[in-house]
């Protein structure tokens, strides 16, 4: 039952994870600060399912990304590309529709 | 930092090489930006425990499909998969047993035949399992090919035409009477197989046989029951028949229901098959004179004109009863669709 119950959870909360990422990426991130930042707005999202959740939104092309070298740790930051930018406001839109559908419902 | 260092690799072994040095990079910075300035052990292990499992972060990496045959193909595989091992399944074993037959030497007696067969149907049991074997590794691999190139199942679908109730109209709900199994196909088809390869084997297999000296191997043909010649010359026929049948069987195959085609078909098959055995059973230059005079001999208040009519009477009827009964199946419309369709 338990485990029934934490399979929907996570088929449920799988699409919006990508949006909330990308909603954060406004700005350029690294992999950490973004984790601090959707910890910080109550997004529970696992770290092992972050990162490699980044590289594939680069490979999408939805994000662009670049190192940075010049502190003392190299960091890898990434950032909505223009088509990226494209996909989060379509995205925004289906969530505030679907989730006012669902309000009015339940 | 060594823990760290094992537990990167653990996790980039199971990458390409590419992107390798890439992840690496990234993973070392996460993880000291995940940890306190000045940092133990123990705050090691509380970071790698956060990233988890190296194996299941590096499949999250690779982001490859982790099944051979995804669910857009799965239906299709399994149809295929059914289809492509009945065929080739009946067609080896058909394939074997003809050629079996064609080929068989030595003296053609009834009982060493029937151990012959019995040799031949382990042949096709063997082969069958070799073929079975052979059509699951082969469509498989396949699908798997098919699953990894890529090709997505839209495109399948958008050559085919978009699917409207209008299509439920022409499927006319098949009733469960108007089915035809499977096993009634393959009945048919080796029924005609066999029939057909006794009858071009008659004049060795059947006749009068005498016995000679002890056993099986004393029982010897002493006269054939057919003319060969004439037998023969009725091969076109003949073999225009076990075309019609074996039509007929793939139209079951297919189809899988009886339709008025079919019992069109029926009707016409079952008119010349049974005028062809009329015309045969009368055709008195058919049988071996040597034969109808030990014949008479031996039971001599048997009238030929008699026992041929009877056998005439006997497959007449059987065949009336399954022409009718095909026309009656091809005509149960018992759901209301069809009946809906009736009435317009």
């Amino acid at each position: 039952m338990s485990e029934l119950i934490f399979s929907l959870k996570t088929e449920l909360r799988r699409g919006t994870l990508t949006l909330a990422v990308l909603s954060q990426l406004q700005t350029p991130q690294y992999g950490y600060s973004l984790a601090q930042r959707l910890e910080e707005n109550n997004v529970s999202i696992d770290q092992s399912t972050l990162y490699p959740l980044l590289r594939r939104l680069e490979k999408q092309e939805l994000l662009t990304s670049e190192w940075d070298t010049t502190e003392n740790r190299p960091r890898k930051y990434y950032l909505l590309s223009e088509f990226g930018q494209e996909v989060f406001r379509q995205l925004k839109e289906e969530w505030q529709k679907t989730s006012m559908q669902l309000n009015s419902m339940l | 930092m060594n823990l760290i260092e094992t537990y990167i690799s653990e996790v980039t072994q199971r990458l390409p090489e590419k992107i390798r040095d890439d992840i690496a990079l990234e993973l070392r910075s996460t993880i000291e930006d995940m940890l306190p300035n000045h940092h133990t052990d123990n705050d090691v292990e509380k970071v790698l425990m956060k990233l988890g499992d190296p194996v299941k972060l590096a499949s999250e990496y690779n982001n490859k499909p982790r099944y051979l045959i995804g669910p857009l193909f799965y239906e299709s595989y399994i149809n295929v998969l059914i289809v492509a091992a009945i065929i080739s399944v009946v067609i080896s074993s058909l394939t074997l047993f003809v050629n079996g037959m064609i080929t068989f030497e030595g003296d053609k007696s009834l009982f060493t035949l029937m151990a012959f067969i019995g040799q031949l149907c382990l042949k096709m049991l063997l082969t069958s399992l070799n073929v079975l074997f052979q059509v699951f590794f082969w469509v498989t691999i396949v699908f798997i090919v098919i699953e990894r190139a890529g090709i997505s199942n839209g495109d399948l679908y958008n050559k085919k035409k978009a699917w409207s109730p209008s299509d439920l109209y022409q499927l006319k709900k098949v009733v469960k009477k108007r089915q035809i199994p499977k096993a009634e196909v393959f009945f048919s088809l080796f029924w005609t197989v066999l029939w057909a390869t006794l009858l071009f084997n008659a004049s060795e297999m059947f006749g009068w046989y005498e016995q000679t000296g002890k056993g099986l191997e004393g029982l010897k043909l002493k006269a054939p029951l057919f003319n060969d010649d004439v037998l023969f010359s009725y091969a076109p026929f003949i073999v225009l028949l076990i075309l019609i049948e074996v039509g007929m069987a793939f139209y079951k195959f297919f189809i899988g229901r009886w339709t008025n085609l079919l019992a069109s078909l029926n009707l016409i098959y079952h008119f010349f098959s049974v005028g062809l055995l009329c015309f045969m059973l009368t055709d008195k230059t058919l049988y071996n004179v040597a034969f109808t005079d030990k014949f008479n001999n031996t039971v001599p208040n048997v009238p030929t004109f008699w026992l041929v009519s009877t056998i005439a009477t006997v497959v007449a009827v059987f065949s009336i009863i399954d022409i009718i009964s095909g026309f009656i199946k091809a005509n149960k419309s018992n759901t209301a669709i069809d009946q809906w369709i009736k009435n317009g």
